[in-house]
């Protein structure tokens, strides 16, 4: 069913934008919504975890 | 306004959208509203079209969504093995194979573990496990130059590849053949997408 | 470009990040309490998958120690247990949470 195809490459683009991509460093703007910020939060907890567990090149 | 970061270039004439330079590379960037939400679907799905449009042009380093730079005009030089990794793969595009397992695995439960080790080596062995037949034949479908098969979880897991971006057609064909040889197997095969597995120097 | 095989068992065994992504909390008081709870443990549920996702693949390297090892099994049971009192406090189930693939709105 095309519907379905179409809502599960949907679902994979979103998957590639949101679970994947190299963490950066520099300034975040903090902005002002609630939704924002905590998002924006998680983000960087997310950049902690990956350099926690990477970051084991000894 | 904010600038959300969405991948990180080469050239400067690689980007169709707003760039900011970033040492002696650059960012491609969505410009947005101050107060205006990044989980706002909308504007994700708008990010996820213009990396798709930024991929036509040139390959670049997805930058993981959330990152926004200020207005100050410049951002941090990144480090420097993504000039090499961008230089090395500039022909090259990401291909994403996942496939569910057949016999997923329980879940190990925590309450039956006394140890930490115990419990992580119990979802380790949990984790889901696909046919050899598959693997292989997955591998050889897709030709890459180079894969990693991650684990994702107990019933899943995906293999990155990357390949030539002139072979994108014929990794197509190669996944509808594999379609028709396994058709009791779960899988799916998207791409191209930029360099996003592969764009970590270090092994995972 | 995208070839799927299978599809229905396709959506059952595949957990997207995109179920994760809180919506617009709403100003209405009554609903604001139960947005943000539903937003924090989205939040520590991602993070919980995040550190599974890294630990298991760092096992499969060969690159922990014992220690950490057993540190890491630890920090996820933790989190779990932490995920399973937060949902009972609140009185929300993995489906309200959007846990698992859930319906996707149209553009």
């Amino acid at each position: 069913m095309p519907d379905e195809t179409e809502e599960l490459s949907l679902l994979e683009t979103l998957d590639h934008l949101l679970d994947r991509g190299v963490v950066i460093a520099g300034e975040a703007t903090i902005s002002i919504g609630d939704v924002d910020l905590l998002y924006l939060g998680l983000n960087v907890v997310l950049a902690n975890i990956d350099a926690l567990t990477r970051n084991r090149k000894r | 306004m904010k600038s959300v970061v969405v991948g990180v270039h080469l050239h400067r004439e690689d980007i169709h959208v707003d760039a900011v330079a970033a040492g002696d590379l650059w960012y491609s960037v969505v410009e947005v509203d101050d107060d205006h939400p990044l989980a706002d679907r909308d504007l994700v799905l708008r990010v996820a079209k213009i990396r798709a449009e930024l991929l036509d042009r040139a390959t670049f380093i997805a930058v993981r969504y959330g990152f926004v730079v200020g207005l100050s005009g410049a951002a941090a030089p990144p480090p420097p093995q993504w000039r090499t990794i961008l230089e090395a793969n500039r022909t090259n595009v990401e291909m994403t194979l996942k496939v569910a397992s057949s016999t997923p695995a329980p879940r190990p439960n925590r309450k039956d573990f006394q140890s930490g080790a115990s419990y992580l080596r119990a979802l380790h062995d949990s984790a889901a496990s696909i046919d050899d037949d598959f693997k292989h034949a997955a591998e050889k479908a897709v030709n890459p130059i180079e894969s990693r098969w991650l684990p994702r979880d107990n019933a899943s897991l995906e293999m990155a590849a990357l390949i030539p971006r002139a072979r994108i057609e014929e990794v197509r064909t190669a996944g509808e053949q594999l379609k028709r040889d396994f058709p009791r197997v779960p899988f799916l095969l998207s791409g191209p997408w930029p360099l996003e597995v592969f764009a970590n120097a270090d092994c995972e | 470009m995208l070839i799927a095989n299978e599809e229905d068992e396709l959506r059952d065994a595949l957990t997207f990040t995109e179920s994760v992504i809180p919506e617009r909390i709403s100003a209405d008081s009554d609903i604001v309490e139960n947005g943000l709870a539903k937003l924090v443990l989205s939040i520590i549920e991602l993070v919980r998958r995040l550190l599974e996702k890294q630990a298991l693949r760092r096992m499969d390297a060969g690159n922990l120690s014992e220690e950490e090892i057993e540190k890491l099994g630890n920090a996820l049971m933790k989190l779990e247990e932490k995920m399973d009192e937060l949902k009972r406090v609140f009185g929300l189930s993995d489906e309200d949470l959007n846990m698992k693939l859930g319906p996707v709105k149209t553009l």
